[in-house]
């Protein structure tokens, strides 16, 4: 399994990395961009299984970076990663396409029920 | 600041924020007076209300920058002796101030997110409300690396 990790932090990209290896995916090729932008830059390059994206990043948000790969038809499997979660935005992100919101700070727990949801 | 209507944090919500974010075993203790802020940021809501604020001393910014990439404590306690947390802490403790929001968004209550960061000496309202008598203060312990104090303010 190949996974896209998507966050202008580092911290938090190594934080998502550590959960994932704790979640029992450690065997996952994992690739790492730095913003919106960067990752649609990525999804076309790595192809990747998964993409566990921030909202909130400078250039190009979670949700923008989403909206533009269901555009181009792209039907990656993506979870949102964020600390911020009103039912609005949950709306907003199944809507366009989102398969689930794990809230920081996370638990290998969520990740593994969140991921082995869609991987199933 | 003008009156949100959030509920005033409490240290057991604190040290399970804590503990999460940084996947180590975190003792909050509530404690008196006020707390000399390296790090401070403030929050808003939607409708751009000053609704929170949180200010943390060096050691604590330092201990929370570092726990969060598991940085060498020993990079910590040169952070508290140089007097100054570098460019890559300073980022880490704005992610953690970034999470720290959590503590305001409650089922029914109105949507608060984080509106700046400042590191190094922080000024203006947050800084303020930090100072002033509606915060909080708490000693906050991380297993493995160190103890410093943070004060969490509602609007």
């Amino acid at each position: 399994m190949k996974i896209l990790i998507v966050d202008d932090s580092t911290a938090m990209r190594m934080i998502v990395r550590r959960q994932l290896r704790q979640a029992g995916l450690g065997d996952a090729t994992v690739v790492e961009a730095v913003n919106g932008a960067d990752a649609l830059a990525k999804v076309a390059a790595e192809r990747p299984d998964l993409v566990l994206s921030d909202w909130n990043m400078p250039e190009m948000s979670g949700y923008e970076l989403l909206v533009a790969l269901r555009q181009q038809g792209d039907e990656v499997r993506f979870g949102f990663v964020t600390s911020e979660q009103t039912p609005a935005m949950r709306h907003q992100a199944f809507e366009a396409g989102a398969s689930f919101l794990i809230a920081k700070p996370f638990t290998a727990d969520a990740f593994a029920a969140a991921i082995g949801e869609v991987a199933a | 600041m003008s009156a949100v209507g959030l509920a005033p944090v409490e240290a057991p919500e604190l040290r399970r924020l804590l503990a999460d974010l940084l996947g180590r075993g975190v003792t909050v203790t509530a404690v008196d007076g006020a707390v000399a802020p390296t790090g401070a940021s403030w929050f808003v809501t939607d409708e751009g209300a000053p609704a929170a604020a949180i200010a943390t001393d060096l050691a604590l910014s330092a201990h929370l920058a570092g726990a969060l990439s598991m940085l060498p404590p020993g990079r910590c306690e040169e952070a508290v002796a140089e007097g100054g947390l570098d460019e890559v802490l300073a980022g880490n403790l704005g992610e953690v101030f970034n999470v720290l929001g959590v503590l305001f968004n409650r089922d029914g209550g109105p949507h608060v997110k984080l509106d700046g960061v400042q590191v190094g000496t922080p000024t203006g309202e947050a800084c303020e409300l930090a100072a002033g008598p509606a915060g909080r203060s708490f000693e906050v312990a991380l297993e493995g690396y160190g103890t410093g104090r943070l004060r969490v303010a509602v609007a």
